[in-house]
């Protein structure tokens, strides 16, 4: 640390440093993170230890046994394969799409502040309107297969085909998200000062080369941001699964949230449910972890 | 709305990102590019104006037009305000006044709270300040619905049931925000707080006088991340806040799909006004986005 | 410029919120002032009860009843979280009848073996039998329901198809319906057939009822799966032929069923008497006959509907039980519930039958088969703790054989899905 003039000062609080001033900046925040999030889910993590599965018996402590119940049941075991499937596919589509309209809207062309403004605003209407006017979007006679004839292709059974579902569940879903991470990184390119594109332009380096050169390594916060909370909001995704396939065909879009408020909401099992929702939660640490990992690695 | 070159104020402008390159050259791929631009954002928006449309047409239309796909699928023939009057008779104005409310004051309460928590753990140094990190990042890897349940013995416990605080407090303190600005203000050279307090300003001027004005566009990406927390709330209000003076629009519009039937009209009349008040918000706040950092005055 | 507008907007928020708190009347409570408030929570569509509780707070001048109308398909698990967190502020809510044994064995359930002897003679046996468990009372039904099959006349006719008779004693045969259904397509109909309710147990149990196979439980307390006998495989192999071959429609949500009927292209629907309503309104022109059944079955029809309970944590139980009897019990009350159901109230149900019968040729023939089938061809949904699971496995199990699964391979998972989930429910 520089020694500057209020050093005394700091050498005195050396060991609290700025305690009390990040106490008084922190104490909202923390009480509602701990209060809000964490004592609810201590509560969760209780229940999934103590609760009878039905709910009607007196609880009493059951130890691991919802959470072995739960890692023997294949509906369960099918959903954490689903969702890593749907995590491989939508977190890169999602966030390649998402830079590239970041980069397309970014340019100075006219009327693109209302074109981000229309891609942004599917994340502003109820997720069970987005799910009506999909499901009609879908449906045999739809629009989306009416197009298809129109080209001289057959019909699609999308939403009702166990190949095409998880696809379809896919493009509502990125139809939401796209937008809304595109703003992020929109907001991260205005950032980035425009002499380093234009002493790259002169260096004579191409689009694609000012991209990589000066883009990439300029964005690389938002883009760690994107990347951490893209992945953890679609691991939490249910609501298009719920409304629009209730997990099938086969179980095919059955993802591990769906899975878990089914068990809270439609089947009142508090204990399951617990225990789901811990294993969720323990797998986004598990990603943030390594993805944290991966990121301060790559600044080095 | 008119091009971004205009609406910028003119200490904003800054200089085009090619200027070495000849205009001939340059005005062709822009062509191209709003071309593009276009298409997606007709692309997007597609699904949208149909819905749109479906509002203001007569509910028998809505699917005889879809098969076979014609121009009458996206133009209504009909034109029609009854699906409004049956929103309004619902009293859907005083749901979207609510969700405009809560989203509001968790905007507001939200912003601040989650800006100083972030500014300390991203400038000031203390003992614990990893754990509290730590605190911010799982709390918002915990999925929210599903612990609304235990959630909502406490908030009933605390008799908070049917009120607005109720419906705001679970919005206020973001993980996500958090972690949005920390990321930020981390991106603040140092050297301008340290220079600050050598000449005797104190934390709060710190945080006030110089990250806050740098941070727009990091404060923007984190009032969106409460807009939409609230925006899209459903699971949590339907169980803390039932009574029907509470109700908040995307409640309201689900109220429309009934067992023995469903009013496709009124859904989509209600999903257009949903979505006119973030459409306004950004607009009000459009220049913001487009201004650079550099013309804000950091670099 | 950009603080003045984030100041203005604080502003502006902070003065709304302020004046949205003063708003907050604090009316959680159940008795201020002599007056007693019930807060009544259902799903059904607006106005429903406005009648019954105008006239109620008339002749009761210190109970006021306030509704929470809470979206149809999210009543069951609010009202079930709530109930779980102990939420003093219900007292009295909708329960969907078969559910009735879940909710009543977790003890959200308060027992009315009082209001049962006033109803003895007043409500349809069937209907105190199917709302009771463990043999208490557990809530009091208000309406029943019943299925029929509805025509499209011009398609039929175009295809020089015979339109099925009306006459509730007799049944066309589902073979009848899907053979017709496919000349109808041939002759320019866009489908054959459509279930109101598509992959729903409440309209498919009847299919499996007809052949044989049972609702689909067994055993003590019903919680041995019986899903994979004769009957359930013949009626949902013939589930997966109609849609496999194009007679009806894969991928339309049951909130868009009925749309297809009414904008015409349909030549048969299954439904409930309540889609007369909405077709009528698109100007359709069709006819009416009663359920199907299969050629070597006897017919079956789906029935009942919505009952009301008491919450144990009401504080004003007192009050609420008057409401509930006035509600269901007494028939001026249960005219004013009936709305466009049918009520189980008996004076109330003829008075229902008349209305109906009044508003011409096709509703007496409407009313004709609800009489009949409520009477005779009715099978309720299985009493039992397990229901909620047992229907959430099979809605998925009807869901996947309409989409292509194989209907035999589907059932026998679904047996075994069964067996695990149903295992917690044995073991008490």
């Amino acid at each position: 640390m520089t020694t500057t003039a209020p050093s005394r000062r700091r050498q005195h609080s050396r060991r609290f440093g700025d305690l009390g001033v990040a106490l008084t900046f922190l104490l909202p925040a923390v009480l509602a993170a701990v209060l809000l999030r964490l004592w609810p889910t201590v509560r969760a993590v209780w229940d999934s230890l103590r609760s009878t599965a039905l709910g009607v018996e007196p609880t009493h402590w059951v130890g691991f046994d919802q959470y072995s119940a739960l890692l023997r049941d294949p509906a369960f075991l099918n959903s954490l394969k689903i969702t890593l499937l749907f995590g491989i596919i939508v977190n890169p589509l999602q966030i390649a799409v998402a830079l590239a309209l970041a980069v397309l809207f970014n340019e100075r062309i006219r009327g693109a502040g209302l074109m981000r403004t229309l891609v942004f605003l599917p994340v502003a209407i109820p997720q069970s309107v987005s799910a009506v006017i999909w499901a009609v979007a879908f449906r045999p006679d739809g629009p989306l297969n009416g197009f298809l004839t129109r080209l001289g292709i057959a019909p699609q059974g999308f939403l009702t085909s166990p190949d095409q579902a998880l696809a379809s569940i896919i493009v509502v879903v990125s139809w939401i998200g796209v937008g809304y991470w595109m703003m992020f990184l929109i907001a991260g390119l205005k950032e980035i000062d425009p002499t380093l594109y234009e002493a790259a332009a002169l260096d004579g380096a191409g689009r694609w080369a000012r991209f990589r050169g000066v883009t990439l390594p300029q964005l690389r916060r938002q883009l760690a941001f994107v990347l951490v909370a893209d992945t953890i909001s679609n691991l939490l995704v249910f609501a298009p699964v719920q409304i629009l396939t209730g997990g099938g065909p086969n179980g095919r879009t059955n993802l591990i949230m769906n899975d878990v408020f089914e068990r809270a909401y439609v089947r009142a099992d508090a204990g399951a449910a617990a225990a789901g929702t811990v294993v969720v939660a323990l797998i986004a640490l598990a990603i943030v972890l390594v993805q944290f990992r991966l990121l301060s690695r790559g600044s080095d | 709305m008119s091009t971004q070159t205009q609406q910028r104020p003119p200490t904003g402008a800054r200089p085009e990102p090619e200027p070495a390159r000849p205009r001939s050259r340059r005005q062709r791929p822009r062509i191209g590019l709003i071309v593009l631009g276009t298409v997606i954002a007709v692309l997007f928006v597609l699904p949208l104006w149909w819905a749109a449309v479906s509002a203001l047409r007569p509910q028998r239309e809505t699917f005889s037009t879809l098969s076979p796909v014609s121009l009458w699928t996206l133009l209504p023939r009909g034109l029609t305000v009854g699906n409004f009057g049956r929103l309004f008779d619902a009293e859907f104005g005083r749901a979207l006044l609510n969700s405009t409310i809560v989203t509001v004051a968790t905007l507001v309460i939200g912003l601040a709270i989650c800006a100083t928590a972030a500014f300390a753990l991203a400038v000031l140094k203390f003992p614990g300040r990893g754990v509290i990190f730590a605190v911010m990042v799982i709390s918002f890897l915990i999925p929210f619905d599903a612990i609304a349940i235990p959630l909502m013995s406490i908030f009933r416990d605390a008799h908070l049931e049917n009120t607005y605080l109720a419906l705001v407090l679970p919005g206020v303190g973001n993980g996500l925000a958090v972690f949005l600005l920390r990321g930020f203000f981390l991106g603040v050279p140092i050297d301008l707080a340290e220079a600050a307090r050598v000449e005797g300003l104190g934390w709060w001027g710190v945080f006030w006088r110089i990250y806050l004005p740098l941070s727009r566009p990091a404060l923007i990406g984190a009032g969106l991340i409460l807009f939409v927390f609230q925006w899209q709330a459903y699971l949590w209000p339907l169980l803390i806040a039932p009574d029907p003076e509470m109700t908040v629009a995307p409640v309201a519009i689900a109220q429309f799909a009934g067992q023995q039937g469903v009013d496709f009209g009124a859904i989509f009349a209600g999903a257009v006004l949903t979505a006119l008040v973030p459409l306004l918000i950004l607009l009000f706040f459009q220049r913001y986005f487009t201004q650079s950092v550099s013309s804000s005055g950091l670099k | 410029m950009f603080w003045t507008r984030a100041l203005a907007l604080t502003g502006a928020a902070t003065l709304v919120l302020a004046a949205a708190g003063c708003g907050d009347d604090g009316n959680s409570g159940g008795e201020s002032g002599g007056t007693t408030t019930l807060t009544f929570v259902n799903a059904q569509d607006p106005g429903t009860f406005d009648k019954v509780i105008a006239a109620f707070e008339k002749a009761n001048p210190t109970i006021k009843i306030k509704q929470q109308v809470v979206p149809f398909d999210d009543l069951n698990s609010t009202v079930q979280s709530r109930l779980g967190a102990k939420d003093s502020d219900i007292d009295l809510y909708d329960v969907d009848e078969p559910r009735l044994a879940a909710f009543a064995s977790r003890g959200f359930l308060e027992p009315l073996d009082d209001l049962r002897g006033q109803a003895e003679g007043q409500i349809d046996p069937n209907a105190l039998k199917i709302t009771t468990f463990d043999g208490k009372q557990y809530a009091m039904p208000r309406w029943t329901s019943t299925q029929l099959l509805y025509y499209n006349k011009d398609l039929l006719t175009k295809a020089r198809v015979t339109a099925p008779a009306a006459d509730p004693k007799t049944s066309v045969t589902w073979e009848q319906v899907t053979a017709d259904g496919k000349k109808a397509q041939e002759a320019g109909a866009k489908y054959g057939l459509i279930f109101d309710q598509v992959d729903r147990y409440y309209q498919l149990q009847p299919l499996a009822e007809s052949l044989g196979g049972g609702p689909g439980l067994t055993g003590d307390g019903l919680l041995q799966p019986d899903v994979t006998n004769a009957g359930w495989t013949r009626a949902f192999t013939w589930y997966h032929d109609i849609f496999q071959s194009g007679v009806a429609p894969r991928g339309i949500n049951p909130e868009q069923t009925p749309g297809l009927f009414a904008t015409g292209g349909t030549a048969f629907f299954a439904g409930g008497p309540w889609n007369a309503a909405a077709f009528d309104k698109e100007g359709a022109d069709y006819g009416v006959a009663p359920f199907p059944k299969f050629a070597q079955g006897k017919p079956a029809t789906s029935t009942d509907s919505w009952s009301t309970g008491i919450s144990p944590f009401s504080d004003s139980k007192d009050a609420a039980r008057k409401f509930l009897s006035y509600m269901t019990i007494d028939p001026a009350g249960a005219t004013a519930t009936t709305s466009n159901n049918i009520p189980v109230q008996k004076e109330a149900f003829q008075t229902y039958l008349k209305n109906l019968g009044a508003k011409g040729e096709r509703y007496q023939q409407i009313a004709d088969i609800i009489e009949y089938s409520v009477a005779t061809t009715a099978v309720s949904r299985p009493i039992t703790t397990g229901f909620v699971d047992f229907e959430s496995v099979m809605n998925k199990a009807f869901a996947d054989i309409r989409n292509g699964t194989d209907a035999t391979t589907r059932l026998t998972q679904a047996g075994q899905e069964l067996d695990r989930d149903l295992a917690k429910y044995r073991n008490k």
